[in-house]
């Protein structure tokens, strides 16, 4: 599927901000893949938070840091079947999880045949515009 | 706490839909309710609480356990819906008991019903109400596209293959097409090749491995009471114990969690869920183990799910549900039947009432009254509701016997 045609962008869904995550969406307008770390116990956090640490319970201790973008599929799936037509033009898609460098994880597409998919294959970040988003997308790295 | 034989379902009713019968979630709950009524021998002005799980997909009005409440002129001293997710339809129980205990309730009722292939257009709304809505829904997911998540882990971690998944999905159909109101009845035995052999909904989960809408329409009410009140009922059911656990919402969250309890085992993962958590809390309270069950009636949606789930429920090791599949235990004569009216992969799934027809199943079963193939002797049920992106989980341990 690696140049499936691309249907008619708006179609297909925009996220739904939260107020945390602003910063994340600007980012990535500027091609920048950014994610939180807690400074006192140093975990990689994801998706964003307000000021309040879910792994040490410490508040007022969270920054945001870039990412590589570099990452492995943790897992996976060959999507046949389309949630709405928007995605018809799509089928056969990659979804998955991605754990990246930074130890923190994602959930995204992942671009690239479907018979190459497996288990810690390498990915790293690319991006789609949509609409007036910009949203993060893997590529298998061969 | 040891429950005892604290409280009992003391009357049971469900009730049926489909196209040629078309009915919505209020006519099934009422029709439910009526024979649930009739068979506890009392009136509705007996009842004084009432619980459902989460509004029906087929009437999502807010506040749908006041709307049925008020549709039956049945005033109470609390009527309240238990939404996290499916496994609030199996906690309703639990909720019940706790309040027969205290003594503020005489009668509980606790009913739902759902008519969702009948009355929604269902290809699109699944993923849209459980999928992260910023971090999951852009990209295009379904639900079994989610669940697939958890299966290809499993799979990778456990050598367990596809034909494996296939096996579950032919031994559930070996029920299935016994019970009357199955869902994929009408298309007879199956084996591993038909499974096989029908197209990926998401890889690795082909057709026959996700559950299937249907029947239309489905409802299950019972009236819960006290012990005193259960001694003088036709056919009692005690309810011994029950658990539960809710550990995330978005998948995407139960990859971020870190904090909980050791049963998961070490996180992230996607093969270990907080029904572990809810089975342990059930036995404990009815001073049992998993070897003292009969029978179990699961949240099996997808063919993995169904070895997961026996899994966290104690009934094998972890990642080593197979074997039992392949023992043979949980066929139809087997020594561990499971999921006897064919469960959520081939009974199907009405809506957010599958999580009822499973306690619906179970009861019958121990009432010596079951629609499709019967589990002789059967004293000893336990059964699993479980919502979401596995993420909350609800278990009620059912005997028709005083312990
Ligand atoms: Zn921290």
């Amino acid at each position: 599927m690696t140049q499936a045609p691309q249907p008619a962008i708006q179609e297909l869904p925009l996220p739904q901000v939260t107020q945390d995550a602003l910063p994340y969406w600007e980012a990535l307008k500027e091609e920048k893949l950014i994610f939180q770390r807690c400074t006192s116990c140093k975990s990689a956090i994801f998706p964003p938070r307000s000021d309040f640490c879910p792994y040490c319970n410490t508040y007022g201790q969270i920054e945001w840091e870039q990412s590589t973008g570099h990452g492995k599929v943790y897992s996976f799936s060959v999507v046949e079947r389309p949630p709405t037509s928007a995605w018809n033009d799509r089928v056969p898609y990659n979804l998955g999880f991605i754990w990246l460098d930074e130890d923190w994880v994602i959930f995204s597409e992942i671009r690239g045949a479907s018979k190459d998919m497996a288990i810690d294959a390498s990915v790293s970040v690319e991006y789609e515009t949509r609409g007036d988003f910009v949203l993060p997308i893997f590529n298998l790295r061969t | 706490m040891k429950l005892g034989n604290a409280a009992a379902i003391i009357g049971f009713g469900d009730a049926y839909a489909d196209e040629n019968n078309k009915r919505d979630p209020l006519q099934l709950a009422t029709e439910a309710t009526a024979i649930a009524l009739a068979d506890a021998g009392i009136e509705k002005t007996d009842v004084d609480t009432l619980f459902t799980g989460r509004a029906p997909w087929a009437d999502c009005r807010p506040q749908w356990n006041n709307i049925f409440a008020s549709h039956l002129q049945m005033p109470v001293i609390i009527s309240s819906e238990i939404t996290f997710h499916g496994a609030g339809v199996n906690a309703m129980l639990g909720f019940a008991v706790e309040k027969i205990v205290t003594g503020r309730a005489d009668y509980v009722l606790c009913v739902q019903s759902d008519a969702t292939p009948l009355f929604v257009d269902t290809v699109a709304m699944g993923a849209a109400t459980d999928a992260d809505p910023q971090f999951e829904y852009p990209y295009g997911p379904t639900i079994p596209a989610l669940y697939a998540q958890w299966a290809c882990r499993y799979m990778h971690e456990f050598g367990i293959t596809e034909e494996d998944l296939a096996m579950v999905a032919v031994q559930h159909q070996d029920w299935g097409i016994h019970h009357p109101k199955a869902a994929k009845r009408r298309f007879g035995k199956i084996d591993i090749e038909t499974v096989m052999n029908s197209p990926y909904i998401a890889s690795p989960l082909r057709r026959w491995m996700c559950a299937t809408w249907g029947p239309g329409g489905t409802a299950g009410a019972f009236i819960v009471a006290s012990a005193e009140k259960a001694a003088s009922a036709r056919a009692p059911i005690y309810i011994s114990g029950y658990g539960s656990y809710s550990t995330h919402e978005y998948l995407i969250e139960r990859m971020a969690l870190r904090n909980a309890p050791a049963s998961l085992g070490p996180l992230p993962n996607l093969n270990t869920t907080g029904l572990t958590e809810a089975a342990a809390q059930a036995y404990e309270m009815a001073d049992m183990r998993p070897d003292d069950m009969d029978m179990v009636q699961l949240s099996g949606n997808f063919a993995h799910t169904v070895l997961m789930e026996m899994e966290d429920l104690g009934f094998a090791k972890k990642g080593k549900a197979m074997d039992l599949v392949r023992s043979g235990a949980m066929e139809p004569g087997g020594s561990l039947p499971v999921d006897t009216n064919g469960g959520w992969l081939s009974f199907g799934q009405p809506g957010i009432s599958c999580t009822v027809d499973s306690i619906v199943e179970a009861v019958r079963q121990l009432r010596g009254d079951a629609m499709g193939l019967a589990v002789p002797g059967a004293e000893r049920a336990i059964v699993y509701g479980g919502g979401g992106m596995l993420a909350c989980h609800a278990v009620s341990i059912l005997s028709n016997k005083a312990s």
